[in-house]
């Protein structure tokens, strides 16, 4: 996709989502909507004046600065955080995090997965833990969510 | 004077190693992506209940001064403001850092704040009764122009495009209005329970800026850039010591502007050093340096932040009104020791009150020696290897956003926000004035709504909010402040144009 396309669906999905808040906020009629109302109007004159300058003229006077998404690279993280999400209630913030901690330094490590390596991941991990529990869980008494396990 | 009277109370030997563990834990839990001010303050107040009153205040106080400091370095270091009162900072403090000077961003951080804080704790405890009186002058109308003066901030917020920045502002705003309507108790946006409370500001921060920060981490890591980003430098203390005294403007906008909001209850001393950083950009001969590694840029919103400790103080110990969320937990603290504020804290409690400013004093002095001592060991934070760094900071954001207020709804708002931020970073929308409507949001429509309601009870609406010295001095500044943002814009435009002409030509904040 170019430069130039990237940008101009950059600001019509501006003015889509800005829309979005207008209507949302416009919807119900009944009173103490008048300061989201003022903040989506705000958000569409912006987007709009957005859409202009990027469609209108043949080159944008708007800067380009759209950057692919690399869905490639980060997927993986996407899911360990939703994961993270589902899990921690039920296995506990530790064991999760546990769990979140490794996975990640073990897909993005630019060494290749080997055994000692992962030996070596899952002892930075409980040590990084294992700190965290000592001064937040145990001296200053924090709460986090707990599950089957800690 | 009583100060001098009860300094050798502040010095004595278990009211100083106080002083010292405190400066050393606020500064080490300040430069933990996540842990906010507030949060540090409220952890640690079960550990007063055993201390006299005198001993337990200073810990919080000592506290508040150095995490507020402390949240700079990973700021500076990581690219994650450890408190929202450390975003103005993060702007030019890190890319200083990628240009290989991030232990002199780290001198100058502690320099001003301990030059900034020193000042915010003379205008403590010289001005109190004086200041009080001009703080209780702001009612609704002058404290929503504070949040609209707030909002013209935005366009130096690192944003490529200013209209992004507005834009990106204007649904931070939209957002901070997710809840309930602070007057008419109304509920608004809760599409699902996690949003019955709303989006608070402690979610909203760790996830707009950590997350984005993990996603790019693990980016670097896969792309075999997971080794240190950048050097730290060698150099000397004194030379930074020189050069920050230098910086005299910026240090006075940093210092007044800090200590002014510092003053008004209830304006958010985390806009102080926003709002520090845009003046001193305004003011400066280079303006397009900011936000590519102008320490001018950390020396204002460093020392902004840390005078803003000491006034935000002002009116909570003599009127009982708090000037910062943090002040609201400190008041609590107070509070829970039996101390009730106002001016009998300072006749019948003379030997508390005076006791806790001189620690406050010494406090600043300690904050700036152990962080110019700690900055030595900053390397060790850079040389961790970014796939390690990402999984830490991707755990403590989930730990920092639920110890808040121990809510699984805030963890799934941080990482939806944080997920939806990294997705409008890669489209040129930038965090910051996100975060800035979400801070002002709140602000400015209470104040609105509440100003309507007394305008209506009296001359009007209209006749509310501009009328009065103070209304017409911040509309002024508002309106002087978007007028130099447009004025200046255009000459970087024009300047561009000159130089390359026939090109396309970019609207650069």
């Amino acid at each position: 996709m170019t430069g130039h396309r990237q940008h101009r669906l950059t600001a019509v999905g501006a003015l889509l989502v800005a829309a979005g808040l207008a209507v949302v906020s416009f919807m119900p009629n009944v009173p103490g909507y008048e300061f989201p109302q003022m903040a989506a109007i705000g958000a569409m004159i912006c987007a709009a004046i957005l859409v202009l300058l990027a469609l209108v003229p043949r080159q944008p006077i708007t800067t380009i600065d759209e950057e692919p998404i690399p869905w490639g690279g980060i997927w993986p993280l996407l899911l360990i955080l939703f994961g993270f999400l589902l899990v921690m209630g039920w296995l506990g913030f530790f064991a999760t995090s546990f769990l979140a901690f490794f996975l990640i330094t073990q897909i993005y490590s630019p060494q290749r997965f080997h055994w000692r390596g992962a030996i070596r991941g899952a002892g930075i991990a409980a040590l990084f833990l294992g700190v965290l529990y000592l001064i937040f869980v145990t001296v200053l008494r924090v709460q986090v969510p707990s599950g089957i396990l800690i | 004077m009583e100060l001098f009277q009860y300094l050798p109370q502040v010095l004595s030997g278990w009211n100083l190693m106080i002083l010292i563990v405190g400066t050393m834990v606020g500064l080490l839990l300040g430069a933990t992506p996540g842990l906010s001010p507030t949060m540090a303050v409220a952890l640690l107040i079960p550990f007063t209940f055993q201390m006299d009153a005198t001993s337990g205040l200073i810990l919080l106080g000592v506290l508040y001064t150095a995490t507020v400091a402390g949240g700079a370095v990973s700021a500076i270091l990581v690219n994650i403001p450890g408190a929202p009162a450390n975003i103005a900072t993060m702007l030019d403090g890190h890319p200083m850092a990628r240009n290989g000077r991030a232990t002199e961003a780290l001198h100058y951080c502690f320099i001003s704040s301990g030059v900034g804080g020193v000042i915010g704790v003379l205008v403590l405890i010289f001005f109190t009764p004086l200041l009080a009186d001009f703080a209780l002058r702001f009612g609704p109308s002058e404290l929503f122009w504070i949040a609209i003066l707030g909002i013209t901030v935005i366009g130096s917020l690192g944003s490529t495009s200013v209209l992004k920045g507005l834009l990106a502002g204007a649904v931070g705003v939209w957002i901070s209005l997710i809840g309930f309507n602070p007057v008419a108790g109304t509920e608004r946006f809760v599409f699902t329970d996690h949003l019955q409370g709303g989006v608070t500001i402690i979610p909203a921060l760790i996830g707009l800026f950590a997350i984005p920060q993990v996603f790019q981490m693990v980016e670097d890591a896969r792309r075999g850039r997971g080794e240190e980003a950048f050097g730290m430098e060698q150099r000397p203390v004194w030379a930074s010591v020189v050069y920050n005294l230098s910086k005299i403007r910026a240090l006075s906008i940093g210092s007044v502007v800090g200590t002014l909001v510092g003053l008004i209850p209830g304006a958010g001393g985390q806009i102080a050093g926003l709002i520090a950083y845009d003046q001193n950009k305004k003011l400066s001969k280079h303006p397009e340096r900011f936000g590519k590694g102008e320490p001018e840029g950390v020396v204002t919103s460093e020392s902004a932040n840390n005078s803003m400790v000491g006034a935000s103080l002002v009116p909570m110990l003599s009127l009982g009104i708090p000037g910062s969320p943090t002040a609201a937990v400190l008041l609590g603290g107070l509070l829970i020791q039996g101390l009730f504020p106002g001016p009998d804290l300072f006749t019948e409690h003379a030997s508390v009150a005076w006791t806790f400013m001189g620690a406050l004093l010494v406090s600043q002095v300690l904050m700036v020696i152990f962080g110019l001592y700690i900055s030595r060991f900053s390397r060790y934070v850079i040389r961790i290897p970014k796939h390690h760094m990402a999984a830490a900071v991707a755990v403590l954001a989930v730990f920092g956003t639920y110890s808040v207020q121990n809510s699984v709804s805030d963890v799934i708002i941080m990482m939806t926000m944080g997920c939806a931020m990294y997705f409008a970073m890669r489209f040129g929308f930038g965090p910051g004035p996100v975060v800035l409507g979400i801070i002002l949001g709140p602000i400015a429509e209470t104040n609105f709504l509440q100003g309507q309601m007394l305008g209506q009870a009296m001359d009007g609406t209209f006749h509310y909010f501009f009328t009065g010295g103070i209304n017409m001095f911040l509309i002024a500044l508002c309106v002087l402040s978007i007028g130099y943002s447009i004025i200046a814009e255009l000459k970087v435009r024009s300047r561009q144009r000159s130089q390359s002409p026939g090109r396309t030509v970019e609207v650069k904040s």
